[in-house]
């Protein structure tokens, strides 16, 4: 998990397991942007992660009462939506629209064109490409390892895989990640 | 350690989660070989790059179109969400589970007419009254010969329930103490009950099996002599049975010995006699399930009754029981198996038929039970 970033508090994931849509609210409202971002990531559709972020929240809302607090909520909000997204690109039910890293950097930086985004931000721009190009099973362990902070245990619960297929995964996307990025090293 | 080897644990050396004796093995590698350093330098300004990318916002008025998709989630999901979920205090879940399924049980008991019809067979209440039924014409029956010990034949034709059969006076046969009505007769047993529908089919099995050769079963018979003489008292309207004179046999009485059969023990018909109730007629306790079962929805239902007893007069059958109920009245009948292909079309010529249980092979006689709704 990212530094400073808050623990789940107690009396949030009681009121939660009581049904309190407030505290619903509270969750969605903090976690919102972790799962829309992982879904951005692996989906590249703002519209699909959008998509798939609301039904990530619909899932955990109808399960609740199966959060055991093993877990921190992030991680297994981290859980929910990463299988949901593997699950879509897997379906091969893909939206037709924005894809990629067009859509993630105009998310960045709404009201401007990928050439304006690309000329303030050209590292950016490559590092978005080339997480954008990485085999899915690759890019969900990189994001949500460099990117989001979860750790390796963290990951292999979230995914369902075995620690030892994590991190092998993890290092064959950071060395993709640092053959594409090889001129801004 | 080889290149190779120590560039696959760049990942966990950058992460600090290589073991110990590895990671000097690496440390050890990386001292002596500089290429490998520097694509560990590379590598670990990958991973830095990484986790300085900044993270997308979710669009403006997501947490309002959650939350809104939240409230309309269908209601099952809430239910089971209610269910499983956790309570203040802890149900174990299989205790919840008995209670849903006993409440589920004894609502659908109470809602719905199948499972109290199952029920019905199965352990039916010691004894129910119904209203009395209406008398139809007998099939003629030969007067016992004089000086044999007085067998009574059975009464297909006859609309008559078991228990009003009963009340009539004991045939010649039976001893004075047996005839004579008890003051106040105990209601009969499951068991007394079971033996006398099992006894009741058996006698008009043979009933039907002994019939004339020539003569269609089924068939209206012709008066003549004593036959004609009973069938005159059988469509007169049901009156209180008065005492059977000596050595005719009553057509009232439930369970007549066919001719040449052989007459239950005197001491066996006192018994049936002291457990018959004092009064009303009661339906039929079944000692097997009905071989026919439907719902015949009528507009009015009094009307439909009558109806319907001039239907059973028509097939010769015997009625065995009626059970009225505020929406309801079930009725029992035992029809000749020659005249129970003409049953289902008359009962469509009264109302809505719907069989819900048909014979796949009908025995001789046919038990039936209909449930009659209407107004």
């Amino acid at each position: 998990m990212r530094a400073g970033e808050p623990s789940d508090d107690p009396d949030l994931i009681a009121r939660l397991r009581r049904g309190d849509s407030r505290a619903f609210e509270e969750l969605v409202r903090a976690h919102q942007h972790r799962l829309f971002g992982v879904a951005l990531r692996m989906l590249g559709n703002p519209a699909e992660a959008e998509e798939i972020t609301q039904e990530a929240f619909l899932r955990a809302h109808g399960a609740l009462g199966e959060f055991r607090g093993d877990a921190r909520l992030a991680t297994w909000l981290y859980a929910i939506v990463s299988r949901l997204c593997l699950t879509r690109l897997a379906s091969g039910e893909r939206r037709a629209g924005l894809q990629g890293e067009e859509g993630l950097l105009r998310l960045h930086h709404p009201g401007r064109g990928p050439d304006r985004v690309a000329e303030q931000s050209e590292l950016e721009w490559a590092l978005h490409r080339a997480i954008a190009e990485l085999p899915e099973e690759r890019r969900i362990v990189v994001v949500l390892r460099d990117l989001e902070g979860l750790s390796y245990e963290d990951i292999a619960g979230a995914l369902g895989l075995e620690l030892g297929t994590v991190r092998s995964r993890l290092h064959r996307a950071r060395m993709d990640l640092k053959d594409k990025l090889e001129r801004f090293l | 350690m080889t290149c190779d080897e120590a560039r696959e644990q760049f990942s966990a050396w950058v992460d600090g989660a290589l073991p110990s004796p590895e990671r000097e093995q690496v440390a050890a590698h990386l001292a002596a070989c500089p290429e490998c350093a520097r694509e560990l330098d590379r590598f670990t300004h990958t991973v830095r790059l990484l986790s300085g990318v900044g993270r997308p916002r979710a669009p403006v008025g997501f947490v309002d179109r959650v939350m809104e998709a939240v409230r309309r989630e269908p209601w099952h999901r809430r239910a089971l969400r209610f269910i499983l979920g956790p309570r203040p205090v802890q149900v174990p879940v299989s205790i919840g589970a008995t209670a849903v399924i006993a409440a589920l049980t004894v609502y659908l008991y109470q809602h719905v007419p199948e499972p109290q019809q199952a029920a019905w067979w199965e352990a039916p209440p010691a004894v129910e009254r119904i209203e009395p039924l209406t008398p139809i014409p007998a099939e003629p029956i030969e007067p016992a010969q004089p000086g044999q010990p007085g067998p009574v034949p059975p009464s297909p034709g006859s609309f008559r329930t078991p228990a009003a059969a009963r009340r009539a006076p004991a045939p010649s046969t039976a001893p004075p103490s047996a005839r004579a009505p008890a003051p106040a007769e105990p209601a009969a047993s499951p068991g007394a009950l079971a033996a006398e529908a099992t006894a009741e089919r058996a006698v008009h099995d043979r009933a039907m099996a002994e019939r004339p050769r020539g003569e269609p079963e089924g068939a209206a018979p012709t008066p003549s002599g004593p036959k004609a003489e009973r069938r005159d008292s059988a469509e007169r309207p049901a009156a209180p049975a008065g005492p059977a004179r000596p050595g005719v046999p009553s057509e009232r009485d439930p369970i007549g010995t066919p001719r040449g059969a052989a007459p239950a023990p005197a001491g066996q018909v006192a018994k049936e006699r002291q457990q018959e109730p004092s009064s009303g007629v009661v339906l039929s306790r079944a000692a097997r399930a009905p071989d026919l079962v439907g719902r015949l929805t009528v507009t009015d239902r009094a009307a439909g009754l009558v109806a319907l007893d001039r239907l059973a007069a028509g097939l010769g059958a015997t009625g065995l029981g009626r059970r009225p109920d505020p929406d309801a009245t079930m009725v029992e009948l035992m029809v000749p198996r020659p005249a129970y292909e003409r049953l289902e079309p008359g009962l469509r010529a009264i109302g809505a038929w719907e069989p819900e249980m048909v014979p796949g092979e009908p025995p001789a006689m046919v038990r039936v039970l209909i449930r009659v709704t209407g107004q």
